[in-house]
């Protein structure tokens, strides 16, 4: 399997607060891989320098095996990699379509000198354009409410559209941060489901910050695990379930037994 | 001769300089605590040096010169204070939840109001101020220091020189620094947050009513729409000196000041706005945070 | 979405009704003041390309008139150009000198933005009055010439109004094709969430550039246009004060559209000019303006929204349904099963 993201020493210091030390990781082509750790260990942290959002600190990023490291995040979305919001971040005042059609900005062609002309080709690019986000729309079970203001959506609904968006650019790898905060033992599962059909179907790899076991276990290739900033384990989930005490020496019983409660899907 | 001319030129430039820094002062606190730019500090600045004109005038009929402008300049500060502080709550503290550019937009329209109120009150002429230092006058080579400059400096500075003892002895100083640096945590500390920013205005409009009176007196002239530009001029030394210091309001004055002067000298002093402008623009562009630069904040 | 058949109906309705105006209205002066009219409006609607990052904060955007007028009055006067080419050129100098305004001043944060493009406006403003050899300083341009068009010369006020009236439809097509594109979507998401917006991929410097550019391009056209229905242009013709109330109609008019700024415009543009045979013009400049300011203090002190808040938005959520309507829709998308 061919090596998709790397990270190498990746630390990011904000003053005095290290929210990630020292971190290596691999992602391989067509994975699943996930981000457990307790609240504040730095996980959304290291999303942030991975997507190009904060500057990292030291240390690189290589995605594609090309180094990223610092890229602009404009520039790292065209190479194939997007991402989710652990706090949703869909755009509120407009519809869900139009939320939908920016996530594939990139993927489309168009400038301002199109846009005033209005030429025929111009119409066709809007037509493709618009057919592709009714189709991740209809992925996300969205289709009829592409006209909705995105805020008026419940939550759950205003979730999907984040994923939709996100899907709509069309990345070799896919960022998930939390997708299952808010969702009931159904809907969890569901997403499970879906987070492996977004794999084989759609052929991405997939990083996934969670904190709900039910979803990670089941559907995860590889695990990481991060307390603190440190990366203090990976492995398989079978591997992490039955490190627990590795575990439990940095987190505490408390976590220990709230992960085995989660985790009781078996 | 060409050295005489850049000499004068500084020399006002000093001068007008050291008025100015008295006015950025009013941003440069306003915008330390509550991270916004009052626009409407020009408007306030107008209103103490009317509310000085018309009080200096008065008691000239009773008085002799320099008690009356005394007085005057007195009881307009106090005056000048009293509106700050109520501008602020009319029009500032209901918006002050909301985002910076609300309050902002708030304080141009504020400006508008008292600026053209006042215009529509007194008429749009200038008008004519009474002369402090009547041909006083020191030869410095071929270039001449007025006494009115002198004074301008003098009383600029003992005021700038005494704030920043009040700012740094005084238990009400060290509340506004501490509200300046982390508004939320200083009122966590038991700080009344509304007091000290009543006091921030009071100041800031009381010695923007000095800078005025100062102005009017050194141009001969006041009239309502002298806020407009000032205030303009004030901003951009706050910005230049480092926006939330007080060295800094100074050294901005006298960077603009003597710029400007010497700018206007080189062009054609018609120009002069226009200069003071570009050089909040190159501020802008080169060094945004100032030179005595209180905080780095990642996106100015 | 029910309201957006209505949107449409207004529209037209607004139209007709402003095509029929001249048959009912004769006062040269009334149709004065609605081609001053059509001016704000041009300018409020091209703002609205920037409104969110920018718009309430074109403090310097008179400016862009002053410089498009005096590019288009020159040319048609020291040239000899005709009025349509020096409209063009007067656009293109004004969209340039945008860009170049824009480069510099849309990195910084809301209100230092606002300052630099005040003091934008000033420059120019003070450049225009000093550099007398170019402009002739306060004394003016006068004698600016109307347009002509096939050896017929817009002379009167009936002709003109048409004119404007083509240039206010001309604006509001333009713009709406420019906000219902690719281009228009990525300026809506950087107004949203710029976060948001920078992790699917937008330049959001890049499209804020462009916006600003182009809505001081409008400006510029407007300037030639006033210009030459003046006949007349001086530094003051177009101050901050004009700045500043054309962000004062953006944000009173919310709806980022005509039949939200026509109000707008009307109660602060048309209005004190209605009043003026009948009371003293200086007192009734002041007086504007104190209201002006005064408008601005209540409305963000009462509006919970703020400044670039829902209203402004509402004319965009329909962006798809109304697209559909506007022009030929061969994206007639099959909603499936």
């Amino acid at each position: 399997m061919a090596e998709l993201l790397r990270t190498e020493a990746a630390t990011k210091a904000f003053g005095g607060l290290v929210a990630v030390n020292n971190v290596d990781m691999t992602i391989e082509e067509g994975q699943i891989l996930g981000l457990i750790g307790p609240n504040g260990a730095g996980k959304t942290t290291l999303f942030n320098v991975i997507t190009g959002v904060y500057p990292i600190t030291s240390g690189d990023i290589y995605f594609k095996r090309e180094r990223i490291t610092n890229q602009p995040q404009q520039v790292i979305v065209r190479q194939g990699l997007c991402r989710t919001f652990q706090k949703l971040r869909i755009f509120k005042n407009l519809t869900v379509l139009e939320n939908v059609l920016i996530g594939m900005h990139t993927q489309s062609k168009g400038t301002v000198i199109d846009a005033l002309l209005d030429l025929p080709g111009t119409q066709a690019e809007e037509k493709r354009v618009r057919e592709q986000a009714m189709y991740y729309m209809d992925l996300l079970g969205l289709a009829d409410k592409a006209d909705l203001q995105a805020s008026s959506l419940p939550y759950g609904d205003q979730r999907r559209v984040e994923v939709a968006r996100a899907l709509a650019a069309e990345p070799d790898l896919l960022l998930l941060d939390e997708p299952a905060a808010g969702m009931n033992v159904a809907e969890a599962g569901t997403l499970t489901d879906f987070i492996e059909w977004i794999r084989s179907e759609l052929k991405k790899t997939i990083f996934l910050i969670e904190h709900n076991m039910r979803v990670v276990m089941p559907v995860a290739d590889y695990v990481v695990v991060i307390n603190e900033g440190k990366k203090i384990f990976e492995g398989t989930p079978a591997e992490v379930q039955n490190s627990m005490e590795v575990i439990e020496a940095y987190l505490g019983k408390t976590y220990l037994e709230r992960m085995r409660e989660n985790s009781n899907y078996a | 001769m060409k050295l005489d001319f850049l000499l004068q030129q500084l020399i006002s430039g000093v001068a007008i300089g050291m008025a100015y820094a008295l006015i950025a002062i009013g941003y440069s606190m306003v915008y330390g605590i509550l991270k916004f730019i009052n626009f409407g500090h020009g408007a306030v600045y107008m209103t103490g040096t009317y509310i000085a004109y018309f009080l200096w005038i008065f008691f000239l009929e009773r008085m002799p010169l320099w008690p009356s402008f005394i007085l005057a300049t007195l009881i307009a500060m106090v005056g000048a204070a009293i509106f700050g502080v109520l501008m602020e709550k009319v029009a500032y503290k209901p918006t002050r939840g909301r985002s910076r550019l609300t309050t902002f937009m708030s304080s141009v329209g504020v400006s508008l109001l008292i600026t053209y109120g006042m215009e529509f009150l007194v008429g749009p002429a200038p008008r004519r101020t009474p002369a402090l230092f009547e041909g006083v006058k020191i030869y410095i080579g071929g270039a001449v220091l007025t006494g009115m400059q002198v004074f301008m400096f003098a009383t600029a500075l003992i005021l700038l020189l005494a704030l920043q003892l009040f700012v740094t002895k005084t238990r009400m100083g060290r509340a506004m620094r501490a509200c300046s640096e982390d508004l939320g945590a200083a009122y966590l500390m038991g700080v009344n947050a509304d007091t000290v920013i009543s006091v921030t205005f009071a100041i800031g409009s009381a010695l923007g009513a000095v800078a005025g009176i100062l102005v009017g007196a050194y141009y001969r002239a006041v009239y309502p729409t002298m806020g407009w530009i000032a205030g303009l001029k004030g901003f951009i030394c706050a910005v230049a000196g480092g926006i939330g210091s007080i060295p800094g309001a100074m050294l901005g004055g006298l960077l603009l000041g003597m710029g400007e002067n010497l700018g206007a000298g080189l062009v054609a002093s018609g120009y002069r706005d226009a200069i003071a402008f570009a050089i909040l623009i190159l501020v802008m562009l080169f060094r945004p945070t100032g030179i005595f630069a209180r905080k780095q904040k990642s996106s100015l | 979405m029910k309201w957006f058949p209505d949107r449409i109906r207004v529209l037209t309705l607004t139209l007709v009704i402003a095509l029929l105006i001249p048959i009912f209205v004769r006062s040269a002066f009334v149709l004065h003041v609605l081609v001053l009219l059509g001016i704000w409006v041009v300018l409020t609607v091209s703002l609205n390309l920037v409104t969110g990052f920018a718009g309430p904060l074109a403090l310097g955007h008179a400016a862009f008139v002053t410089i498009g007028a005096y590019t288009g009055a020159l040319l048609m006067l020291n040239n000899g150009w005709s009025f349509w080419p020096a409209l063009l050129v007067g656009g293109l100098t004004s969209l340039l000198s945008g860009l170049i305004l824009g480069l510099m001043a849309l990195r910084l944060r809301g209100d230092y933005l606002g300052m630099v493009t005040l003091g934008f406006g000033e420059i120019i403003r003070v450049v225009a009055i000093n550099w007398v050899d170019l402009t002739r300083g306060p004394m003016s341009l006068p004698g600016i010439p109307r347009p002509v068009i096939f050896g017929y010369t817009f002379k009167g006020e009936v002709p003109f109004y048409f004119l404007m009236l083509a240039l206010v439809v001309f604006t509001q097509v333009t713009v709406e094709r420019l906000l219902f594109s690719r281009f228009g979507r990525a300026c809506l998401a950087v107004r949203d969430d710029v976060e948001a917006a920078r992790a699917m991929g937008v330049e959001d410097y890049k499209y804020k550039v462009l916006a600003f550019c182009i809505s001081s391009g409008y400006a510029g056209l407007a300037g030639v246009f006033y210009a030459s229905w003046t006949t007349l242009f001086s530094p003051d013709s177009f101050t901050l004060t004009d700045s500043i109330m054309i962000s004062v109609m953006e944000t009173l008019g919310g709806i980022g559209s005509l039949e939200g700024i026509i109000p707008g415009a009307m109660i602060l543009g048309a209005l004190p000019e209605l009043l003026r045979p009948f009371t003293t013009g200086v007192k009734i400049a002041s007086l504007r303006l104190a209201g002006v300011g005064l408008l601005m203090v209540v409305m963000l002190i009462v509006r919970p929204q703020g400044i670039a808040g829902m209203s402004i938005r509402k004319a965009y959520i329909s962006l798809e349904p109304v697209r559909r309507l506007f022009v030929r829709d061969q994206a007639r998308i099959q909603e499936g099963p």
